[in-house]
């Protein structure tokens, strides 16, 4: 039996941002003080940080692609020992032979000289603290945590056998956990799904003497050895789970004192799941692992838990929402009443791109100041493809608001889908010019397949002639085999015809100097008669026109699309012009490039300038 | 003078020997005379410009910045 005086330790290891810190964690620390047990959280990536410098380190998990595991490759020799030619074949084949985002030969050497620099990091984390009042350790690992947490969870297991080690996070998602637990034998429970309801349940048996309880929800060493179904237990009832608490991770950056610039993220969930994949999920998409089904937290429970966050953590950290997809029901309850009663407090979040005007002016009004519409491509046959339920002009409107709202976008450009048509990548080069004073995608990059997704759970529907883990996994978990691979990977590698980084190159050389454009603006400028536009997208020039009458309301009703139908219906233009008038005046804007054409649609491209909606009825 | 080759061969060098990795890093120039490698004055300066500034210094010059959030790829 752990003795009652005893502690649960939760570890967050590199490579994870040092910038936030970790909800699930932080979540279980709560859990299990409502059941009585005292909780310490380590996050040795602040360690690392400190160590590294916060630029590198942040370079290490914000930029490189993430099916290189730059992370992993990092931390590899401390958890298997230097074997030199799997680095030979991972500098040559990734960092160098990456056909798209190779990097050059000094950062190569500066990458070496970095692993070099932490090869005894894990002994530090080891040697500060005292592991011996701990009654259980747990590690949570996602993305990039896998090497660094299991190097450290093997030293703590050599030195006190007595301790049980459970891991959790995403790397440990449906096969993957047991497949860590067979392959790492100092490893004694995984927890396969969210950890909820299993790991308190767990901590309670562990101190009731039962070093080997049978939890649901949690798999233990003889799963590994009867290789069972992973039991998943997700939690019914969001409203019921406590809120995270990151008194930890708060107490620690202090310490490490990170520069006063930057910006720390403070995660709230008000969802799990995504309603959007319960019918029709991407098909690149393996997110929410095996557990697709959408559950939101109340109104009241949000704005409670935001009120209990601005009170431990003060104002001036921006709320993360970590949702894959929000809610769409708080444009109706929470948004509005954030909107109404402003808790002083900025937010970000991840949503569908399908916007109305008036709910991106919601989100603005809530205190939302960047957030990540999955928009993903600017084609509508490859935005089909890859069932994303939007169009191109939606997902242009959506930049376009925002734009206007204040509110800074993330977003990306997919290439890669199998069987999606070249041409369209060259359609999308020839729309850049006319975007540039919109947010540039942050990337665009070939999709992954990954674990999860429709691609990986049915590659042959989907044009693929084989799935095998991506390369990478080999040249750094160089002592399995590849059937352990198979289990452990979160990335893969599809066999289909793809020459996409070759009729890709115009469309990402136009997207870099988009990144390069953020001085570039199309605004529209509305007076009760006329319009007034500005246009600085074509560099070193800036160009104004006017617009009157029926060609100035013609560009404002299409502020969202629009066809020739719905304009001639419309209370400003019914009555007041021919079609043939409204066909003219739609012409020029788009000859012009203050407009584009989608099918019978028409899209003005210009931002709003006054503040308040540009369509005039 | 070193051809991009070359130049992959003295990376090569450096992931297999430590020692030499850490001469590169100190002094570019002679560990590369050393082994063998005539580098080109652009080659040597690409090499040098990595002295004391470190990974993030160096990304930082090429590439675009990030955009300020956690992203999930």
């Amino acid at each position: 039996m752990a003795e009652a005086n005893k502690r649960i330790a939760l570890v967050f290891m590199p490579f994870s941002s040092w910038r936030m810190p970790s909800l699930g964690i932080s979540l279980l620390k709560s859990s299990v003080a409502q059941r009585g047990f005292a909780c310490d959280i380590h996050y040795f990536n602040l360690s690392l940080a400190e160590q590294i410098g916060f630029d590198a380190y942040g370079r290490i998990t914000e930029w490189f692609p993430n099916r290189w595991l730059i992370g992993e490759w990092l931390f590899a020799p401390t958890l298997f020992g230097e074997n030199r030619e799997a680095d030979l074949q991972y500098v040559g084949q990734v960092l160098l032979g990456d056909p798209i985002d190779k990097i050059t030969p000094v950062e190569v050497l500066l990458l070496l000289d970095l692993r070099d620099r932490i090869a005894g990091f894990v002994d530090r984390c080891f040697d500060a603290v005292d592991w011996s009042q701990y009654a259980m350790v747990g590690f949570s690992t996602s993305f990039h945590q896998n090497c660094a947490s299991l190097a450290l969870a093997r030293r703590i297991k050599l030195h006190y056998p007595d301790i049980p080690i459970v891991l959790g996070g995403s790397n440990c998602a449906d096969g993957m956990g047991a497949s860590l637990l067979r392959l790492f034998p100092f490893v004694d429970f995984v927890c396969p799904g969210e950890g909820d309801l299993a790991f308190p349940e767990l901590v309670e048996a562990v101190f009731n003497g039962d070093p080997t309880p049978t939890i649901p929800g949690m798999l233990s060493r003889q799963d590994a050895v009867d290789a069972p179904a992973s039991p998943l237990r997700p939690a019914p009832n969001l409203d019921a789970l406590p809120c995270a608490d990151f008194t930890d991770y708060f107490a620690q950056l202090k310490r490490i004192n990170p520069p006063p610039d930057i910006e720390v993220l403070i995660p709230l969930e008000t969802a799990r799941g995504c309603w959007w994949a319960q019918t029709h999920q991407c098909v690149f998409c393996g997110l929410n692992g095996a557990e697709l089904r959408f559950r939101s937290k109340s109104p009241q429970r949000v704005l409670n838990e935001l009120i209990c966050l601005r009170e431990n953590y003060g104002d001036k950290h921006r709320v993360h929402i970590t949702d894959n997809i929000l809610d769409y029901r708080y444009f109706r309850t929470l948004l509005p009443e954030l909107a109404a009663q402003p808790l002083g407090l900025s937010f970000s979040l991840e949503l569908k791109a399908n916007l109305k005007r008036e709910q991106i002016a919601l989100l603005a009004k809530a205190g939302i100041t960047s957030m990540q519409p999955g928009i993903e491509s600017l084609s509508d046959s490859i935005l089909k493809l890859m069932r994303k339920g939007t169009t191109r002009l939606q997902n242009i409107q959506t930049l376009k608001w925002s734009k206007q709202y204040g509110i800074s976008t993330i977003w990306n450009i997919l290439y890669g889908f199998p069987s999606e048509d070249p041409a369209e990548y060259a359609a999308m080069e020839r729309l850049v010019p006319l975007l540039l004073h919109l947010d540039a995608p942050h990337r665009c990059g070939h999709i992954r397949f990954v674990r999860f997704s429709p691609y990986y759970r049915d590659p042959a529907a989907n044009g693929i002639t084989s799935l095998a883990p991506a390369r990478t996994y080999g040249h750094i978990y160089h002592p399995l085999g590849e059937d352990d691979l198979r289990q452990l990977a979160d990335i893969f590698e599809a066999e289909y015809a793809d020459d996409s980084a070759t009729y890709t190159q115009g469309l990402r050389q136009a997207v870099q100097e988009w990144q390069t454009r953020g001085d570039a603006v199309l605004d529209v400028f509305p007076s009760p008669h006329a319009i007034r536009i500005v246009d600085t997208r074509r560099l070193g020039e800036k160009k104004e026109y006017q617009f009157a009458g029926v060609a100035a309301d013609v560009y404002l009703l299409c502020d969202a699309a629009r066809s020739v139908r719905e304009l001639m219906a419309a209370p400003a233009i019914r009555g007041l012009a021919t079609e043939s008038e409204v066909i003219a005046a739609l012409d020029r804007f788009v000859e012009d490039g203050l407009m584009i054409r989608q099918g019978r649609q028409y899209l003005s491209l210009a931002v709003a300038r006054d503040g308040q909606p540009a369509t005039r009825q | 003078m070193a051809t991009e080759k070359e130049m992959y061969e003295l990376i090569g060098r450096a992931v297999m020997d430590a020692e030499f990795r850490k001469k590169l890093m100190a002094d570019p120039e002679q560990a590369a005379k050393e082994a063998g490698f005539t580098l080109t004055a652009e080659q040597l300066a690409a090499l040098k410009s990595a002295e004391g500034k470190g990974l993030a210094a160096v990304l930082e010059e090429r590439l675009p910045k990030t955009l300020g959030v956690i992203y999930i790829e």
